[in-house]
């Protein structure tokens, strides 16, 4: 049986970073890339600024190594900092997020369906979801976003929206019935 | 509830079905980001040695007035000022991110904002999160004619007027006036004569940033320190300056 080595905790990594290794800290970049992009892409509106607001975040992360407390989690800490990049970006450029999201390109996605009927059915599913959630005002796409999309927890997904934990899940009630309505209004009259 | 479930099943499939826009690379960026802080904060190091040594140079004939939110400190001798990356105006003087409107930087900033209704609109809006300062930038204009800086008309720079620390640092050299003026009822001063040295301090209170400017009226009004840097002479400044209020929404 072959060995395959332990990942680096993301404790390790933040302690050696906070001593100074460019490696650690470039493996947490390389850890997190993809889950602070998007999550700045949700609320920056632009791949082009959620780029430059996750790069941002990540220097200013480095930049607060030294106050980070030791033991906390460092993916909520993180993501705090992106989200108050995406937003700050967000309200420079004096608009609203307006990223409309869409399924994506390739025909293999979901569980694998019976058959070519029920594949169209499912795909034709997932984009009446997408828009629906498109449809949502910006608070409640945001939080759903965040939580279902971006799978965050609670706590994430405060922390990158800049809200109480305790809105982040009353502005979720609110967000699953509404799309409730937009999906199915012939049941909600 | 039934349906609610049904949306929330419908929604935990969604994650693989997204079209995310393709993750760049950020760590070559990143990177050099960080290298870029270092140098800056080597920077600053050297200015705070700076403003130090001409602080303690001139230790014997120093005295400092104060201001809520500014300090301004006579000095023998001025420090060199920090090179100038080039670029605009917003840039090359440290003005810090570019908002798209006045109520976008106060949202930023976390407070409201005051301007001399006499110069009409800001032609270009920023704040530093850096210092806290938001300042108004008005291009030349029949009337307002170029500071030092080709590209401003006048800057107007705010922050919150804090009793614990200042936001602006002024030296003032041997040429320069310092006056004591009154401004909207509030204490200021006009600051006039030889080109005097300007920072902002950052946010741990550390200098940042010294250049050199011209004429300047710095005062204290609802709770901001404000100041005006413009080619304006002390009347036609203290005029404009007591237009200063809440803009119109």
């Amino acid at each position: 049986m072959v060995g395959r080595p332990l990942e680096d905790s993301d404790e390790d990594l933040v302690e050696r970073a906070r001593r100074g290794s460019a490696a650690a800290y470039e493996e947490l970049v390389q850890r997190y890339t993809e889950l602070a992009f998007r999550t700045a892409y949700l609320t920056a509106g632009s791949a082009a600024e959620a780029e430059e607001a996750a790069q941002d975040a990540f220097v200013k992360a480095h930049r607060a190594l030294g106050g980070f407390r030791r033991g906390s989690p460092f993916r909520p800490w993180l993501l705090r900092i992106v989200g108050n990049e995406a937003r700050n970006r967000r309200r420079a450029a004096g608009r609203r997020a307006a990223v409309e999201l869409r399924t994506a390109e390739r025909g293999d996605l979901g569980v694998a369906a019976p058959s070519p009927e029920a594949a169209v059915e499912a795909a034709e599913e997932r984009r009446a979801l997408l828009r629906a959630l498109d449809a949502l005002g910006e608070e409640q796409r945001q939080v759903v976003g965040c939580r279902y999309l971006l799978e965050l927890s609670v706590e994430e997904t405060a922390a990158v929206l800049g809200i109480p934990e305790g809105t982040v899940k009353s502005r979720l009630a609110r967000a699953l019935l509404r799309l409730r309505e937009i999906l199915e209004p012939a049941h909600c009259g | 509830m039934a349906e609610t479930e049904n949306v929330e099943l419908q929604l935990a499939k969604l994650p693989d079905a997204v079209g995310w826009p393709p993750t760049p690379d950020l760590w070559p960026a990143v990177r050099a980001g960080i290298a870029r802080r270092r140098r800056r904060r080597l920077l600053l190091l050297l200015v705070a040695a700076a403003i130090g040594l001409a602080l303690a140079g001139g230790a014997a004939a120093a005295a400092s007035v104060g201001l809520r939110g500014a300090l301004v400190q006579r000095v023998p001798r001025l420090p060199s000022p920090s090179p100038v990356a080039p670029g605009p105006a917003g840039s090359r003087l440290v003005l810090g991110d570019r908002y798209a409107s006045l109520s976008a930087a106060e949202a930023a900033a976390g407070f409201p904002a005051l301007a001399p209704a006499s110069l009409g609109p800001p032609d270009e809006v920023y704040y530093s999160s850096d210092s806290g300062v938001l300042t108004l930038l008005y291009l030349p204009r029949p009337g307002l004619p170029a500071t030092e800086d080709p590209d401003v008309g006048a800057l107007v720079m705010e922050a919150r007027a804090s009793v614990d620390g200042a936001s602006f640092g002024k030296l003032a050299g041997p040429g320069t006036r310092v006056q004591p003026v009154t401004v909207n009822g509030g204490p200021g001063f006009w600051i006039s004569g030889a080109p005097h040295g300007f920072f902002f301090y950052g946010p741990r209170g550390s200098p940042d940033h010294f250049r050199l400017t011209g004429d300047v009226l710095i005062w204290n009004q609802a709770g901001l320190v404000i100041r005006i840097e413009s080619g304006l002479d002390e009347r036609a400044a203290l005029a404009a300056a007591g237009t200063t209020r809440r803009p119109p929404v």
